[in-house]
Formats: structure tokens, sequence, C-alpha cells
């Protein structure tokens, strides 16, 4: 049972009591009212008689007249007094009584009339004086008795009233004191009881909350009975087996993430070992490539050197097809020296540190002209160099492209009429593409992917010499300073190469 | 420190010896040629230890010309250790080598390297480059002492 009900029923019943011991007071008061009636109604039937009897003694001694209709009209207002008898209170023995009572002053009344009856004829002389004497003395015992009687009924009237009064008041008092106690003790238990489940309640709860403080998500409520602290005791489970999944939860969560940790630490040391692996292989090609710039080249300058010098010391003994074979060791030599460096410059684009520097690209353009034109002082190239190009990058990196570049287009617009070698910058999106462009002997874009790679050649050695890893080499520097680099050409129309530099851009903004 | 008119050349290759010495017989140079060939004899010969303990009172090269690559000691550890002695503390050396490594010449031109020339591969720019050094440092340079 719920407390809450428990509580009801507590205040119905105290409600009830009220409301008993109210009906009590209200029925004690009733009986003691209509007690009090009877006995004052039989107070005055007893003074009623009593004035009656003095009527009738001094009608008797005087003949009074007026005595006699008193008498009557006394003997009328007593019958009256009886009749609106307080029937809703008086038990049947007190409705005897009244009977009585009436009986006894009926009798009377007929007897008084008798005596009045024998008075006249005495007087009237139809009796003799003697003989009415007689029978009135007779008529008075008679009347004499009828008024004791009377009384004596109106007594017990008195007395059955008097008692009325006090068996209710009695009887009040008991059914209240016994309500009372009842009801105390109907109190006193469920107070009791209530105290013990409360308690009961209190205590669960209080045990299952330290359980889990300490720990033990698991720990159920033992729920007994269906009161408010079982609802309570079913919250509170629902609410640790909730606690008890999220927290499995939770665990689980943390074991994924250490295995992730440990998953991450060890991809770590992988990348570690990779990184110091790629160190190795770098630091290996480094050695490769400063032991083929000083360890290559000296043989091969011997070979070419000692050639040359058979020609100097000895050329007037050697016939002339033995110098020309003595020369063509010294341009095998001096071309494969050529390749060294080309190797050695685009070995050199990909490693190392990229520098912040500005660079004029303009004025770098302008130097590396002036050098092309005094290489080859008889040609004449229209140069349209637009001014004030600047970039952010390596610059030393970026010469190498631009060197590899106008090598290029001064080398492809040999055969050219009017030769023309354009640099020039220009939007592209939001990306700036610097290009260099000519008229010269350009190319098949079905051919375009060789350009980039190293060694492959687009025109044979008899029609323009080289060693064919300048455009990779500048293809790589554009890619390590992050950019884009186009190739576009036109078979005997010229060709048109583009970049950009965005790493280059990116770093200039930061400065 | 007394500087003599003699060229100390420290070179392992015989080929490029023989080329050098063949350049500066061009220009009557060959007889003040003497030659080392790695850097524990170019350091004996110049502190006059070892093999070269009995050339007390022999002067100074006026020019050392120095190869990088050397067996024994490489050459800018040869450098390094002329630097560190007060006797050799000036001594002008030149690092002639096949190397055009930047980090190469950087380090030649910090640990004090007079010049750095890197050997060419042409015979006519190699003959011309050795010939030009030897009458550079023999009779236009200034030496720290006569």
């Amino acid at each position: 049972m719920k407390i809450r009900t428990r509580l009801h029923i507590v205040t119905a019943a105290s409600v009830a009591l009220v409301a008993i011991m109210a009906l009590l007071f209200y029925w004690s008061q009733h009986r003691v009212a209509a007690a009090n009636k009877a006995k004052n109604l039989a107070d005055e039937i007893v003074s009623s008689v009593f004035e009656r009897k003095a009527l009738n003694s001094s009608y008797l001694s005087n003949d009074n007249r007026k005595a006699r209709d008193q008498w009557l009209s006394k003997q009328k207002q007593i019958s009256d007094l009886l009749k609106m008898d307080p029937s809703n209170v008086v038990s049947i023995s007190d409705r005897q009584t009244f009977d009585e009572i009436q009986k006894s002053l009926d009798g009377s009344s007929t007897v008084f009339l008798q005596i009045l009856n024998n008075r006249e004829n005495a007087r009237n002389g139809v009796r003799g004086q003697a003989e009415a004497h007689e029978i009135e003395s007779r008529l008075v015992g008679q009347l004499l008795l009828k008024f004791l009687d009377t009384i004596a009924e109106a007594h017990r009237l008195q007395k059955a009233s008097t008692l009325l009064i006090a068996s209710t008041q009695k009887t009040a008092a008991k059914v209240s004191l016994s309500i009372i106690v009842c009801v105390s003790f109907f109190m006193i238990i469920v107070v009791w009881s209530l105290g013990r489940i409360i308690n009961k309640g209190i205590k669960n709860l209080q045990q299952g909350a330290a359980a889990i403080g300490a720990g033990n998500l698991h720990y159920m409520i033992p729920i007994t009975g269906e009161d408010e602290f079982a609802e309570v005791a079913a919250v509170f489970n629902t609410m640790s087996g909730k606690l008890a999944v999220s927290h499995a939860a939770l665990e689980l969560e943390i074991v994924t993430r250490k295995r992730s940790a440990a998953e991450i630490e060890g991809l770590n040391q992988e990348l570690v070992q990779t990184v110091a692996q790629l160190e190795g292989a770098n630091q290996e090609l480094e050695a490769f490539a400063y032991s083929v710039s000083h360890d290559l080249r000296a043989p091969l300058r011997a070979m070419g050197c000692f050639s040359q010098a058979l020609i100097e010391d000895f050329g007037e003994k050697l016939e002339e097809v033995a110098c020309d074979y003595l020369n063509e060791i010294v341009i095998g030599s001096r071309h494969m020296g050529q390749l060294i460096d080309g190797l050695l410059t685009l070995s050199r684009s990909t490693r190392g540190e990229l520098r912040h520097d500005r660079v004029a690209i303009s004025v770098m353009t302008d130097r590396i002209r002036a050098e092309l034109e005094k290489s080859e002082p008889q040609r004449r190239v229209v140069w349209q160099i637009e001014p004030g190009l600047c970039t952010n990058g390596d610059s030393r990196m970026i010469e190498v492209i631009m060197r590899n570049l106008l090598d290029n287009a001064w080398k492809y617009t040999t055969g050219t009429t009017e030769p023309t070698i354009r640099v020039y910058a220009e939007l592209e999106g939001s990306e700036l593409f610097y290009c260099v462009a000519d008229n010269g002997a350009g190319f098949d874009m079905a051919h375009a992917e060789k350009l980039f790679q190293p060694f492959q050649r687009l025109h044979r050695q008899d029609e323009f010499p080289g060693i064919g890893i300048g455009l990779a080499t500048a293809q790589r520097i554009v890619h390590r300073h992050g950019g884009i680099f186009h190739a576009t050409g036109i078979p005997h129309k010229g060709a048109t190469f583009r970049f950009s530099l965005p790493y280059g851009e990116k770093q200039g903004e930061k400065l | 420190m007394n500087i003599n008119k003699t060229i100390l050349m420290v070179e392992d290759n015989p080929q490029d010896e023989k080329l050098m010495l063949r350049a500066l017989n061009k220009v009557n140079l060959a007889n003040q040629v003497d030659v080392v060939r790695d850097g524990q004899q170019a350091l004996d010969y110049l502190f006059r230890e070892g093999e070269f303990a009995g050339r007390e009172g022999v002067d100074l090269p006026a020019i050392v010309l120095l190869d990088i690559g050397l067996p024994r000691v490489s050459g800018l550890e040869v450098l390094k250790r002329l630097r560190h002695d007060p006797r050799t503390r000036l001594q002008p050396v030149v690092i002639l080598t096949s190397s055009d490594e930047e980090r190469d010449r950087l380090a030649s031109y910090e640990d004090g390297a007079n010049s750095f020339v890197r050997k060419p591969l042409d015979f006519t720019e190699f003959a011309e480059t050795v010939a030009r050094l030897g009458i550079y440092w023999l009779a236009v340079n200034k030496p720290p002492q006569e």
C-alpha cells in the first residue's frame, strides 16, 4: 500500500472520529433535552395535581362553586399537558406511565363528578342527607386514592427522566472514550508502520547510493511492496542500470582508444623508421652525387685533357684522321661532363631546404639574356621582357628554371627568321603563372609528356644539341614550390612554358 | 715565417698531377713544384715531421694547391690543422678540386682557404687555370712575410 494512501486513511479516520464525536454530542444533548422536558412535565403534573387537590378540598368543605369550576378547568389543563407528550423521546415504559396518569386522572374526574352528582341529589332531596353523606365520604376516599396514584405515577415519571439523563451522559462518555481509544490505537499503529516503512526505504536507498558511490554499478535495491519507496527504488535501479551500461561503454571506449593509441604509436614508430630509412637513402644518394661530381670527373678530365695534349704536342706528327678521332674523344668527354653537371643539378633540385628569397624575375631574365647574347653575339633575337616581375622562393632554384627555359628558347629559335622570346606573367583563376614563350622549333603536343622525363629529347643532337635534363629539373623545382608546370607547343611555330610558384607567394604574404 | 718560391701540390690522382705539372712546365714553373700524395704527407711536409723531419731550415712554400678528396687525412682536415698551428696559421692555401658542391666551397672558406678553384673539365681551360694560379701566387701575390 502506498504511503500516500496510508496518510489518506489516517486523515479519513480523523475526520470520521470528529464526525462521530459530533453526532454523539448531538445525540446526548437531544436525549438530555427530552429527558428534561419529561421531568419538567412530571413536575408540572405534580404541582397541578396538588393544586387540584387543594381546589377539591376547598370545594368539598365549602361547597364553593368557583372551586368546582377551577377544579374542572385544572383537570382539563392536566389532560392537555398529557396529550402533548414528548413521544419522540419517551420510552415505552414512560408512555405507560403517561397512560397510568391519564387513567388515574380520568378516574378521579369520574369520582369528582359522582360527588357533584351526589350533592345535587342531596340538595334536591332525591337522596337523604345521611345516605348522601355516606356516599360522599366513600367517594372522597376514592378520590384521595386516585390522587395518591397520580402522584406516585408522576414521581415515577420524574425518576425515569432523571435516570435517562444520567444514563445518556454515561453512555456518551463511554462511547466517546472507547472511540478515542480505538482511533488513537489505530493511528499509533498506522504512524508506527509508516515510520518503519520510511526508515526501511531510506536505509535501502542509502545502501544503494553508498554501493554505487563505491563503484558497484550493478547493485540493485530490493523492491518490496508498492509504495513510493518501491517506485524510487525502481527509478534508482533503472538509473544505476543505465550508469552501468554507460560505464561499460566508456570502459570499452577507453580500451578502444588505448588500442588506437598503441596502434598510432606503432605506426609512428614505423614512420620514424621509414623516415630514418629515407634519411639513410638520401644520405646515400648525396654521397653518390658527391662521388659522381668528384670522382667521375677526374678520369673524364684525364681522357679529354690527354687527348688534347696529344693534339697540341704531337699534332704535326699525327695523321689528320687521328687528330679527328682525338677531337671526338674531347667532344665526347665534354658532353659527358655536361651530363654529369645536369644530373647533379637535377639531384640538387630535390635536396636541401628551400630558401625564402625575394626574386626579381625580370632582372634575372635580363642578366641571362645578356649572357646568351654574349655567347653568340652574331645572333639577333627580339626580347620582350615584362618589367617588374617578382616572386618569392629559392632564388638559386628559380634561376635554374629561368636559365633552362631561356637556354631552350635561345637554342630552339636558332633557325627561325625574326626570332622572338617573350617573358611575362598572367593570371589563371587566382593563380599567377610566369611564362616563357618563343616562336622557335616548337614541339608536337603528342610527345609533350616526354618533355619532363630525364634524358628524353624531342630533337636530334645534330638539330639541337642537349642532354634532355633541363625541363625535368625545372619541373621538379616548380613542384617543390607547390606549383604547376605547363608546356604547350606547335611544331615550327614555337613553344610556351608556364609555371606557378604558390609556395613563394605564400611565403611572400608572411613576410 | 719565411716563404720561398716553391709550390706544394697535394694531389692523389697521378693523371691530374701529370696534367698540372705539364701546365706549370709550359710557364717554366715545374722545377719549383714539390708534390705530396696524401693529407698526412702534406702535414709532415709542412710541419717537417716524419719523412720530412730532416728538412729543418727549409722555408714554407709560397702556395699550397690542396685537393679535398685525399687519402688518410682529407684536404679540409689538413686546412684546419694548418690554421690551428701558429707556424702555418697564415700559409696561403688554394683549394683545387673537382667538386662544385656548395657545402665544400662553404666549408673551405670557413676553414680559412684563401681561394677555391674548381678543376675545369676542358684541357685548355684546365691548363690555363693552373698556369695562372702558379704565376699569380708566385709572382703577383704578396705573402704575409718576406
